[in-house]
């Protein structure tokens, strides 16, 4: 008896997730095969046209367009607030967790880092825009890789922390006794063995960079814009390239595609992590 | 002036105090073993001395320099962790060598000195491995190894052989001590096992809630306890206890509570005790569990115990069963040590104690009166 | 000597590591909070790509309490947003783990890419996939509702069924994050209680009712308090879906701010919303904090 309702809970709860799972890859698959088609035939929602090209052509290659541009923007932004980011975040939460510091000052880092996670970005970024602008640096690549940094911060310190946390105390003492200062310990001993860590982290807070929408709209220019804000503009105008809309969508999915695919283990360890903590 | 002295030496958590006031010395050459239940501060004070740890009050001196408040990286002391804090994204040779390469040495000499710990530890081809590729028993030589390449000041051991397999821990007993004896090394090692402690150490010092409660020679603690403490936490099975009305006799001392038992003396003994003690004074006696004899036949002078249980051991054998409340264990003398000449359950074995054997403490301070 | 020196390397490794981040929470968030509090009692100019701020007082405020009908319509929206997207995550994600928490092992590893995708992918790519997918006349949702003889609707364009396209949007995106949540905490459960249990329980719902649900709630009370949280930050999708739109059928606080402070360029107004929003939030955040809090700090005194 139990058995049986054992197996068709089983069968059951394959079919619920496997459903769901249809509803998450169909729309996917649509707009995949939207960006290989005409305007017209997308219009007219032909089911099955011959795969063109021409989207891509016109998005990547056409005078008109610059997404070309703002896909180097978003790896450049990403690439670098990441970069940084990981090496303020781990050199911090290396201190929280071993080097004891005043416990108020780990209670305010960590507290108004967790408040500010969960703020809404836009109540920020309006402040930015003016700080910025007085110092004209509005439209730079400088605040937007500052504001990237400053928003993956939080999630990367809580993430390192975590990480951090399963490195015995006795190494770090060890090493200390072996004649390690502080820095040492960090350089020889914590950063070789954080690399897991560092990775997830990293990776989540590229996404987080890569995907960002509100900051980059109110803090680039024509020069600077990333490709999420360049998305948008193709809806805005007021004849919508659905096609090219379309394969933009799905180039800006491919580098979060590329990280769940060869990285998932980091990611779903990464965001699992930051969630419950 | 000691090798190592520790003066008035203190520690406290905000208004928790680990460890009130100790003062220690060590010579050179010493193996010391600070041993006592958790919770008595012995590793807090082995971090002290290591550094590792800050100290509230007092002072350390090591070879006469003060390094109170120095940084652990410059105290040069080695110290074997209990987790062996191997690093693990390094090779075995690395591990050793790793200190010596902080400080820059030459790098013969640092392949010279590894050399000889390989040898020492007998971990030939092993050298190249992650630790993670190592038995238990091999990590913790490397930990050793890593210590002894330093030649450090201090050899510190945190409870090193508490993760090994009872077989492997009695062989690395003998190995350290032998190491220690070697290296001419002074050591202190911290453990809660006294038959680590007994079995390793020059002089035990043996601690609880932050004092030490004795320090001395594991003789001296085990055969003149000067406390209740003491004589109840050295001992396997641990001594027994009864407190009564005290009472002197021609030739030993009457303890009287709902059973008696008497306690023979020698002359001098007795008239020590006889200083001490007020007559019909209440205090707790201490009689270990190979001090008993099991009489032929009940006496006046014999306690009569009923036994509820053996355990048969191989070399030796023991019958417990309860006086009152107290529970009583007896070492049944070796003759007797075939199973089937083992007082049985339900039986009653009369006892008389052997002289001077046994110990007196005050009930109020637990300090001793018989010695 | 040369013992003070290496502790006065130490000492200046330790508040040396903590500098920069705290330097950049100090002057990038820590900042910006005050200096929003000035510009908020401040009329602002634009003189040469400069603030050029004048003192007001609460004129900004009062302007934002009594004529700005737009943004209590987003904070109304909000509100229902929060409240309907998460409910229906939680449950619809709970039921999922639930159904699929012994289904584990086979195809775990696409299941799991699956469902992270929504999770992953920028919101902006996520509202420009549904709005070609909801479209009025060539939508793929329309084209399937045609198939069963209903439709078309107007999804989007519809005042009275936009907002609920939008959080249906947002229970798409965001309930596969919730199902992860609730399968991993139902998977730290231990096994052995449910053995247990099946001594004690008749039917599956008592073991739900009576061992699954209370030994969860821990995460389902993080769940949802992060979730409700985060919803507060909805803005990408918004924006590319319906701009707030039909009228102010879909406009959310996060649109109201945007608009007003860049589109409208009335710095000082969206200053006092930034504000307002921020400490409401802020506030909303400790309190979902202490209610988590209190209740580990009961359970830890139970037991």
């Amino acid at each position: 008896m139990s058995g049986k309702s054992a197996r068709k809970g089983f069968l059951g709860g394959h079919l619920v997730a496997w459903g769901y799972a249809l509803i998450i890859v169909g729309p996917m698959f649509w707009i995949l095969s939207n960006s290989f088609k005409r305007q017209i035939d997308i219009l007219m929602g032909t089911g099955f046209a011959t795969p063109i090209l021409d989207n891509y052509r016109t998005l990547l290659f056409s005078r008109q367009s610059d997404f070309l541009m703002n896909l180097w923007n978003s790896a450049l932004v990403g690439v670098v607030s990441t970069v940084i980011v990981l090496v303020i975040a781990t050199l911090a939460a290396f201190t929280v967790v071993r080097l004891e510091p005043p416990k108020w000052a780990t209670f305010l880092l960590l507290g108004w880092a967790l408040v500010f996670h969960m703020l809404p970005t836009l109540t920020f970024v309006g402040s930015w825009y003016v700080m910025f602008s007085n110092l004209g640096l509005h439209g730079t690549y400088t605040a937007v890789i500052l504001t990237h940094i400053v928003h993956a911060l939080p999630q990367t310190v809580f993430l390192m922390v975590g990480f951090l946390l399963n490195i015995p105390n006795d190494l770090i003492q060890a090493a200390r006794m072996d004649g390690c200062s502080y820095g040492q310990v960090f350089r020889r001993i914590v950063l070789p063995l954080s690399f897991g860590g560092m990775a997830a982290a990293g990776a989540l807070a590229f996404i987080q960079s890569w995907s960002d929408f509100a900051i980059a709209l109110n803090l680039t220019d024509q020069d600077t814009m990333t490709a999420p804000v360049a998305i948008a503009t193709f809806a805005q105008e007021h004849q919508i390239r659905y096609g090219e809309m379309a394969s933009a969508s799905v180039l800006s999915m491919v580098p979060a595609l590329i990280l769940i695919l060869f990285g998932q283990r980091y990611v779903v360890r990464g965001l699992m992590a930051g969630a419950v903590k | 002036m000691a090798y190592l002295t520790l003066e008035k030496l203190r520690k406290a958590y905000g208004k928790h105090v680990v460890i009130p006031e100790i003062d220690l010395e060590l010579e050179a050459g010493e193996f010391v073993c600070l041993v006592g239940p958790s919770g008595s501060g012995k590793s807090t004070l082995l971090r002290m001395i290591a550094g590792l740890e800050s100290i509230s009050g007092g002072r350390v001196t090591v070879a006469g320099a003060d390094i109170t408040g120095t940084d652990p990286s410059d105290r040069d002391m080695a110290m074997v962790f209990q987790s062996y804090a191997l690093y693990p994204h390094m090779t075995v040779r690395d591990n050793m060598s790793f200190a010596l390469r902080m400080r820059n040495e030459d790098k013969a000499l640092i392949q010279e000195r590894v050399a000889e710990a390989v040898e020492m530890l007998d971990l030939h081809g092993l050298e190249d491995r992650k630790p993670s590729a190592l038995s238990g028993g091999q990590r913790q030589r490397v930990a050793m190894g890593r210590c002894i390449v330093r030649k450090p000041k201090l050899f510190l051991f945190d409870e090193p052989l508490s993760n090994l397999d009872a077989k492997l821990r009695t062989a690395t007993r003998h190995q350290i001590r032998r190491l220690h004896d070697q290296l001419g090394a002074t050591s202190i090692f911290v453990t809660h096992d006294q038959v680590e402690a007994m079995t390793m150490a020059d002089r035990i010092a043996l601690l609880d809630h932050g004092e030490v409660m004795q320090i001395g020679t594991p003789q001296e603690l085990y055969l003149n306890p000067k406390n209740r403490f003491t004589a109840g936490f050295l001992g396997s099975p641990e001594m027994n206890f009864f407190s009564g009305t005290a009472e002197m006799a021609e030739n030993g001392l009457h303890v009287r509570a709902s059973d008696s038992l008497f306690l023979p003396a020698s002359d001098a003994r007795l008239k020590r005790l006889s200083d001490r003690l007020v007559p019909g004074q209440t205090v707790e006696v201490g009689v270990r569990p190979e001090h008993f004899v099991i009489a032929d036949a009940p006496g006046p002078d014999t306690l009569s115990l009923p036994v509820e249980g053996q355990e048969w051991l191989g070399h030796e054998a023991f019958v417990f069963g309860r006086i009152g409340k107290q529970e009583v264990g007896v070492r049944v003398a070796s003759g007797a040590a075939a199973d089937d000449t083992l007082p049985r359950t339900g039986s009653a074995v009369p006892l008389t104690v052997l002289e001077d054997t046994w110990h007196v403490f005050d009930p109020e301070t637990g300090e001793t009166l018989s010695l | 000597m040369s013992a003070t020196t290496a502790q006065r390397r130490n000492r200046i490794w330790r508040y040396g590591s903590l500098l920069p981040a705290a330097l950049l929470l100090i002057v990038l968030t820590i900042y910006p909070v005050f200096n929003l509090v000035g510009l908020s009692l401040s009329d602002v100019e634009w003189i040469d790509g400069r603030a050029d701020t004048s003192f007001t007082g609460l004129d900004n405020f009062e302007q934002l309490f009594q004529h700005e009908p737009v943004y209590w319509a987003g904070v109304r929206n909000t509100i229902v947003f929060a409240v309907c997207a998460v409910t229906a995550q939680m449950i619809f994600g709970f039921a999922m783990a639930l159904a699929a928490r012994r289904a584990s092992g086979f195809g775990r590893v696409a299941l799991t890419t699956i469902f992270l995708m929504p999770i992953v992918i920028p919101p902006i790519v996520i509202g420009a996939m549904w709005r070609l997918l909801l479209g009025r006349d060539f939508g793929a949702v329309n084209t399937l509702l045609g198939y069963v003889g209903l439709g078309p609707v107007d999804f989007l364009g519809n005042p009275d069924v936009a907002l609920a396209s939008v959080i249906m949007v947002d229970i798409w995106h965001w309930t596969p994050f919730v199902f992860l949540l609730m399968l991993t905490g139902l998977e730290s459960l231990d096994d052995e209680v449910f053995e247990a249990a099946r001594f004690d329980v008749k039917t599956n719902w008592q073991e739900l009712r009576y061992v699954t649900i209370p030994l969860m709630i821990p995460t389902i009370l993080i769940t949802a308090g992060l979730r409700i949280v985060l919803t507060f930050k909805v803005f990408d999708e918004v924006y590319l879906l319906t701009a707030g739109g039909p009228g102010t059928a879909t406009e959310v606080i996060n649109f109201s701010i945007y608009r007003t402070f860049f589109a409208q360029d009335r710095v000082g107004v969206g200053s006092a919303m930034s504000l307002l929003t921020l400490v409401a939030v802020a506030v909303l955040i400790v309190a979902v904090n202490l209610v988590i809090r209190a209740r580990r700090k009961a359970k830890e005194i139970a037991e």
